[in-house]
């Protein structure tokens, strides 16, 4: 397919990956910031095609993952309601909150319905006048569009009806975050190629500047990660620190100025939890004042909910790119894709998701009986 | 999350939104347009969460 094939050419793989080995001299530490570059990179076994100097550690950036329990929580409260219709991405339906899942209410009898895009669930609620539809609006910068747009929709048209449970996380914060503490060990960034289609590059150039770390914006081919990866490799070993696009065939500086006019007409900055991280200032979305009616969380009141997070979980060391899946004792064992234990097992672009979907729960198995056997 | 790439087959204005019947794959699927003021017929789009966000330029090759 277009604009696929070309970006999955094993001969100009080989290429890259090359010339990425001729740039290395020295040992770096590199996220990918996107769950989506994280599943390219397991599935195409691109982290074992670099220099074993070369570490790729796994960031935030799994909208899924990272929603956090609270809201998890207040989704199912709402969803549980018989005169609620709640609307939802397909993959948030297994995320655990703390008592169970969307699809174990569904399987009791809540009617929570998947949508391909949240502008679907205006015909919804155009045809169930007497149910309250709830649109589960979740994500990173990317999804903001098409969310905004649902909400701008239902006010313009009268769908009175429809409402959002917003839970929005902004990718540069969460940056600013990793590299602040003090157990930070990445030292360059494939920034989040598709946030970046919306939102444009120039957030991201202070960043670089403050923390003097190259990021690179990059695609989600494995043609696209290798030469992120060498772009980013290549600004290490020179010592520079600025913002690259290798995306450019849908990304550029400004981004969509029209999509950004939308988000913030609908939406507002605000502190945000992320599930495994905790809080981190200005990270999130909430909807602005004016669509107050159209705000799922004011409509329902589920504002104070008491939650329960494994304690053995460590998807929040993973998130941060200080842990690898590998290190956690439940991997593989207790915690798999059928009872995920954390944010980084529920979605299939959480690292541990990515890492056990690709067989290596099963290396790790074996190699630990290697040892045995030793 | 949905993210995927899709060609303008069709143009039209619907309830006052710009939408467009794009082709994904076999499939033909009713879109919004409005996010992208410039897209026509066969032009390439990337699509997430079903609203066009960007028109792929074509000459950008790895």
């Amino acid at each position: 397919m277009k604009y696929l094939d070309e970006y999955r050419s094993e001969e100009l793989a080989q290429k890259i990956v090359a010339e990425i080995h001729r740039t290395v001299t020295k040992p770096w530490v590199l996220m990918e910031v996107c769950g989506g570059q994280t599943h390219s990179i397991v599935k195409y076994g691109i982290d074992r095609l670099l220099p074993q100097s070369v570490e790729l550690v796994h960031g935030p950036g799994c909208p899924v993952c990272v929603t956090s329990l609270e809201m998890i929580d207040k989704a199912h409260a709402i969803a549980q309601r018989p005169d609620v219709i709640f609307c939802s991405f397909g993959d948030m339906l297994r995320v655990p909150g703390s008592h169970g899942d969307l699809l174990v209410l569904k399987s009791r009898g809540a009617d929570i319905r998947i949508v391909y895009s949240p502008v679907d669930c205006l015909k919804i609620a155009r045809a169930n006048p007497d149910k309250k539809v709830v649109f589960f609006a979740i994500g990173f910068e990317t999804t903001a569009p098409s969310n905004a747009m649902s909400v701008w929709q239902a006010k313009k048209q009268g769908v009175s009806n429809f409402s959002v449970l917003v839970s929005h996380v902004l990718v540069p914060p969460s940056i600013a975050s990793i590299l602040q503490s003090p157990l930070n060990r990445v030292q360059g960034f494939l920034g989040p190629g598709h946030v970046c289609v919306v939102m444009g590059y120039r957030e991201y150039e202070p960043l670089a500047e403050r923390f003097r770390v190259p990021i690179v914006i990059t695609g989600f081919e494995p043609i696209d990660i290798l030469q992120g990866t060498l772009m980013t490799l290549r600004q290490l070993e020179a010592g520079t620190h600025t913002v690259e696009n290798q995306y450019p065939r849908v990304v550029n500086r400004d981004g969509n100025k029209v999509a950004q006019d939308l988000v913030n007409s609908v939406f507002e900055v605000c502190d945000r939890k992320w599930r495994g991280v905790g809080s981190i200032p200005k990270s999130g979305y909430k909807l602005r004042y004016e669509f107050h009616e159209h705000d799922a969380e004011r409509i329902f009141d589920v504002r104070e909910i008491d939650t329960a997070e494994p304690a053995h979980c460590i998807s929040g060391l993973v998130l941060r790119g200080v842990k690898k899946p590998h290190d956690c004792a439940c991997f593989g064992k207790v915690c798999t894709p059928e009872t995920p234990q954390g944010a980084t097992m529920v979605s299939a672009e959480g690292a541990c998701a990515a890492y056990y979907a690709y067989g290596r729960h099963l290396e790790l198995q074996k190699g630990l009986a290697e040892v045995a056997h030793a | 999350m949905n993210l995927i790439y899709a060609k303008i087959v069709e143009v039209f204005i619907e309830e006052d939104m710009r939408m467009g019947r794009v082709q994904v794959g076999g499939a033909i699927k009713k879109v919004p347009l409005d996010l992208l003021t410039e897209a026509r017929p066969g032009d390439t789009v990337l699509l997430a969460d079903g609203v066009a966000i960007s028109k792929v330029r074509p000459d950008e090759s790895p």
